[in-house]
């Protein structure tokens, strides 16, 4: 599976500049726009994927900026792009959204994410039922739709997951591994 | 995922859109603007303190076991969980306004610069003052402390594990000092949990902890090493390592250019017969092979990928037995019987006593071909000599310094196992509470939903408002609140019987795990980890647990009871 270009993968000097910036932003909050237009983009996208409407994922962005600017004082740098802590807002911001209201949901599913996953499953004969993998998908459980969000939908490293998820990189493969048996299973069952 | 919506083939927002979208101006805005819902953005914390409040007057009732944390603002109180018990404060006289340090008996170092102290008013403070200190290392002392060891971090909930606590207090004639922001402490805490992942956080007047700064400890370990340089050892063996792999490389194509050369010239390098392979002597054809004419007692190898080869053939009479160039430095060897032809690969070689007198017209074949080439043969042979001195140098090196740095990091482990005690440094410019922690999820991998019972008598149904839990491998305390217990409002008709509260606790099977708590009639009890693997299957189960009925006053005999020691 190809890899898609993070802005995860930072250099140490990017990071570290990075976190001057957050630093700098703790004693005024005008500071923090670089961050913000930085990762705008990113986190807009990334909420707008689990989501089917434009509005509430734009006012949820600003939720997070709003969020992390609030709660700069408590952020802990450790090495990581400062995104890692955004994304992890964005995932607590979108599971309250959720717990509120499941129908907001949204699996957005394309040629291509289907032919990654279904390529995973090692399983030839489930090319032929590829309509089957979005009932298959609505199957899961919510985290682990997440992981094959992430992993799949988004193409994200299992570093990265494993930090957003707060996991070890080691727990992100084996939970991946498994969810995919999970789908496999499913899979099986649905087109007997 | 059942209820989510699902959209095939839905384009993500373009550029235009996310432009669109981006307004940092209207976060400035909605910074200053007061919470629309206090209540609803805020409930965990406030619910939290309601908690607290609840525990201090349904279990103690009095004053004895309540702390002031700042003398600005007494919005929190920390409530020790067992009255009477608490981790005492030891209180040294120093002279303000002059330069000094103190030293703990745990070994912490407090260094106070001059002109440190100030008074309510902020006017340096000089004469005899009195800094009120007490620390807190292991999970029985923070817990006996009733410090919280919650951790939010942007709606994320964390349980701290910590490598040393401390609580600092300045008086004099019973008045609170402050901290001169200009000249800040500095508390070396002595701290025995080794790591570079802790974070130094301060408790505020609300009872949450504030992240200060990355923790930048030094201990003993670390001190010896830079001291004789070792520190940088890895780095060292790194970066010898990646020029040992150039050099291979180099040396391999030196290897390649040079091999290339003696192929092109059909000159035979001698090689020496390998003792585990099966070698066979021929006279060979000088007019077919005039390459081996030059050396006496030339043997032919089986190589290696020969499968088929055994013993007994090479003692075989063969009607014939022929040789045929396979490739620049491999030959066929095809053997005839009655019934059928043999076939295989074969190598010239030579034995180890023809070798020297071989290389020698080896040597002489090069110079007298090197005349002809213009001395690129030889050339290209000293490169190869020269690189492969280098590369063997460089993994000489590389293989002692790495057996230096595993017998360091073998003595260094057992030191710190024994003895070293880190310093985790902290610059303070304020009293307080403060801390080196890492925030810790709750432990996972089984789930139980208990009714506790004494296990003395399992009609004793034990109700607690806040479970303690701890791995016996970490420093960490986890605190669950809740309830779990007899209904409050408990129904005593036989037909409905008595209800229970419980809820899910979690935690990891394959940790030592202690989980305690106090009674709401103020009674210690304890699932110690020989009997938490009882609970791994799981379910809503009624729990046995230890009570104590006796009145515990000490630390050791808590440790004790609740299996740290």
């Amino acid at each position: 599976m190809k890899q898609k270009s993070s802005i995860y993968h930072q250099s140490k000097s990017a990071i570290e500049l990075e976190h001057d910036i957050v630093e700098k932003a703790k004693k005024n909050a005008r500071d923090f726009a670089p961050i913000y237009k930085k990762y705008h983009a990113p986190i807009l996208q990334f909420v707008y994927l689990r989501l089917d409407d434009k509005d509430v994922a734009i006012d949820i962005t600003q939720q997070v900026f709003l969020k992390a600017i609030e709660n700069l004082q408590k952020y802990e740098f450790r090495g990581l792009p400062f995104s890692s802590w955004l994304y992890r807002i964005a995932i607590n911001e979108l599971n309250q959204l959720f717990r509120m209201n499941k129908k907001m949901r949204t699996i957005n599913l394309n040629e291509s994410i289907t032919s990654d996953l279904i390529n995973e499953m090692e399983d030839e004969d489930l090319t032929l039922h590829k309509d089957t993998l979005a009932i298959i998908l609505k199957k899961l459980s919510a985290d682990d739709f997440q992981l094959i969000e992430m992993r799949f939908f988004e193409k994200r490293p299992f570093k990265e997951i494993a930090d957003l998820l707060n996991i070890t990189e080691n727990n992100a493969k084996v939970k991946a591994y498994r969810v995919i048996q999970k789908l496999k299973n499913l899979f099986k069952a649905e087109t007997v | 995922m059942k209820d989510a919506k699902l959209n095939k083939n839905r384009k993500p927002l373009s550029d235009e859109e996310v432009q669109k979208a981006e307004n940092f101006d209207d976060i400035l805005s909605r910074l200053d603007k007061p919470k629309e819902n206090l209540f609803q953005k805020n409930w965990p914390y406030l619910a939290s303190v309601l908690v607290l409040g609840v525990i201090g007057v349904f279990m103690f009732g009095d004053s004895e076991n309540k702390e002031t944390v700042t003398s600005e603002k007494n919005t929190f109180e920390l409530i020790t969980p067992i009255n009477g018990m608490n981790i005492p404060t030891t209180e040294h006289k120093v002279i303000a306004g002059e330069e000094g340090q103190i030293v703990t008996e745990s070994g912490t170092i407090i260094k106070y610069p001059k002109n440190a102290f100030l008074d309510t008013a902020g006017n340096p403070v000089t004469g005899e003052i009195e800094i009120l200190f007490r620390e807190f290392h292991d999970v029985i002392e923070i817990f006996a402390s009733g410090i919280p060891m919650e951790y939010d971090s942007a709606s994320n909930k964390y349980h701290f594990e910590s490598a040393g606590m401390f609580d600092i207090k300045g008086m004099q004639n019973g008045i609170p000092l402050t901290i001169n922001p200009d000249s800040p402490l500095v508390v070396e805490l002595s701290s025995k949990q080794h790591g570079d992942y802790f974070n130094l956080y301060k408790l505020d007047e609300k009872g949450k902890w504030n992240y200060i700064e990355k923790d930048t400890a030094k201990g003993v370990y670390t001190q010896q090493l830079d001291s004789i340089g070792l520190a940088q050892l890895p780095q060292r063996i790194k970066t010898l390592e990646k020029n040992a792999k150039q050099t291979l490389r180099a040396q391999k194509k030196a290897d390649k250019s040079f091999n290339k050369l003696l192929k092109e010239k059909k000159i035979y390098q001698p090689l020496k017969a390998n003792n585990e392979l099966y070698s066979i002597r021929l006279e060979s054809d000088k007019n077919e092979f005039p390459e081996l004419v030059p050396f006496k007692n030339i043997l032919f190898e089986i190589t290696e990928e020969n499968v088929g080869f055994t013993p007994e053939l090479a003692i075989k009479d063969w009607d014939d037995i022929q040789l045929k160039r396979k490739n620049k430095s491999e030959y066929l060897l095809i053997m005839f019987d009655d019934l059928k032809k043999h076939t295989f690969i074969v190598r010239p070689v030579l034995s180890a006593t023809n070798l020297e007198d071989a290389n020698k017209v080896f040597d002489s074949l090069l110079s007298s071909y090197d005349d002809k080439l213009g001395g690129k043969l030889l050339s290209e042979r000293t490169i190869r000599d020269s690189l492969k001195k280098v590369y063997k140098s460089i993994s000489d090196s590389v293989n002692i310094l790495n057996n230096f740095a595993s017998r360091q990091a073998y003595e260094m482990s057992e030191i710190e196992k024994s003895t070293a005690r880190i310093k985790r440094i902290f610059t303070i410019d304020s009293f307080g509470i403060f801390n080196s922690d890492c925030p810790q999820k709750l432990p996972k991998g089984a789930l139980f939903e208990p009714v506790f019972v004494n296990g003395k008598d399992r009609s004793d149904t034990l109700s607690f408002d806040h479970i303690y839990m701890a791995e016996l491998n970490k420093n960490a305390l986890f605190s669950l609140y809740g309830y779990w217990g007899k209904s409050k409002k408990q129904k005593d008709s036989e037909e409905s019987g008595t209800d229970y509260i419980t809820q899910e606790i979690s935690f990891n099977p394959y940790n030592k795990t202690v989980i305690w708590g106090i009674t709401l009639d103020n009674r210690l009890a304890v699932i110690k980890p020989n009997k938490m693997s009882l609970l791994k299957k799981g379910g809503n189960i009624d729990v046995e647990m230890f009570v104590s009925n006796n009145k515990i006053n000490d630390l050791d005999k808590l440790r004790k009871l609740l299996g740290f020691s």
